[in-house]
């Protein structure tokens, strides 16, 4: 993922910082414990398709 | 606040004819988003957001302008042709992002200029949206809107919001010049432009972008072919062996400076 992307994107939710996982497959709130995924290439930052982090 | 019926249904239907908006003549077409670059005062230092990008004609318009354009759309699918377009024009430096325009994913002050063409009218709470649009601009960023408005004269309003409503089920509202200056004003932007163009639509085209039914797209024509007159002239339905050939709305063009 372009790494000035990464810098810019937020949690839609509480618009704090987002970890992307090693694997590059998701992207995480640590704050909201909620993982978004990453369809292809393009994250879903929308909060009803989040899921909690176990 | 959130409108998950809305918005779901807005999604669906975009799904559906993602590759109808990339095609689109009305979206590709050029001359309001010639105005709309030109009083944003793109530079190539520039970091863009697009929202609601759909077939993605913005995102890639202003590409060559700027150093950086991210698009992004509720539709995951729309996002898929918008990226087609991109690659096809050789935008490399583009990225695309699902996002709700009411909550968008970024960081406050994250861009230079924020764009938003012919998507508000399907926003449920279009204040959140602008609300959200302001917060991601820097400090001295500006944000530039293009979007159908209607008329003062409240039945020439009414025929066409009832119109879009008909012909897609997920339009919410094309508002009023005034009622947008208010709406840009209360974001937080000091209005630094406004101006209104008129775009023509081929009847077929439009109907039969969003999908419906024959049916209604019939019904949608016996609208326009039954109008009362008042509405026949100024919305320039142009008919020919008792079909409609097109028809010509305004669209609002709007930028303002965030302070």
């Amino acid at each position: 993922m372009d790494e000035e992307l990464l810098e810019i994107l937020a949690c839609p939710k509480c618009k704090g910082g987002l970890r992307l996982t090693t694997d590059e497959s998701e992207l995480r709130c640590e704050t909201c414990r909620l993982s978004y995924r990453i369809d292809d290439g393009i994250p879903i930052l929308l909060i009803e398709e989040a899921s909690p982090i176990e | 606040m959130s409108d998950l019926p809305t918005k779901r249904k807005t999604r669906d239907l975009f799904a559906g004819v993602a590759g109808r908006y990339r095609v689109s003549s009305d979206h590709a077409d050029a001359d309001d988003r010639r105005i709309l670059f030109s009083k944003l005062a793109l530079d190539p230092s520039h970091v863009v957001l697009d929202v609601a990008t759909g077939g993605g004609h913005t995102a890639a318009a202003v590409y060559p302008n700027v150093r950086k354009v991210v698009a992004s759309d509720l539709t995951p699918e729309m996002l898929v042709e918008a990226r087609i377009l991109a690659r096809e024009r050789k935008c490399e430096n583009m990225d695309f992002v699902a996002a709700d325009a009411e909550r968008l994913p970024f960081r406050t002050a994250s861009f230079d200029r924020v764009v938003c063409r012919i998507a508000p009218h399907h926003f449920p709470d279009v204040r959140a949206a602008l609300s959200e649009m302001v917060r991601v601009t820097r400090p001295g960023g500006k944000v530039g809107i293009i979007d159908s408005v209607v008329p003062e004269d409240p039945a020439l309003d009414a025929f066409l919001n009832g119109i879009e409503k008909v012909r897609d089920p997920s339009h919410v509202r094309s508002y009023r010049l005034e009622e947008w200056i208010t709406f840009l004003k209360e974001a937080g932007l000091f209005l630094l432009h406004v101006s209104c163009a008129w775009k023509q639509h081929p009847f077929p085209e439009w109907v039969s972008r969003t999908g419906r039914p024959e049916a209604v797209q019939r019904e949608v024509e016996e609208m326009f072919l039954t109008a009362f007159p008042r509405a026949q002239s100024f919305y320039r339905v142009r008919t020919e062996g008792g079909r409609v050939v097109s028809y010509s709305d305004e669209k609002g063009i709007f930028v303002g400076r965030k302070e």
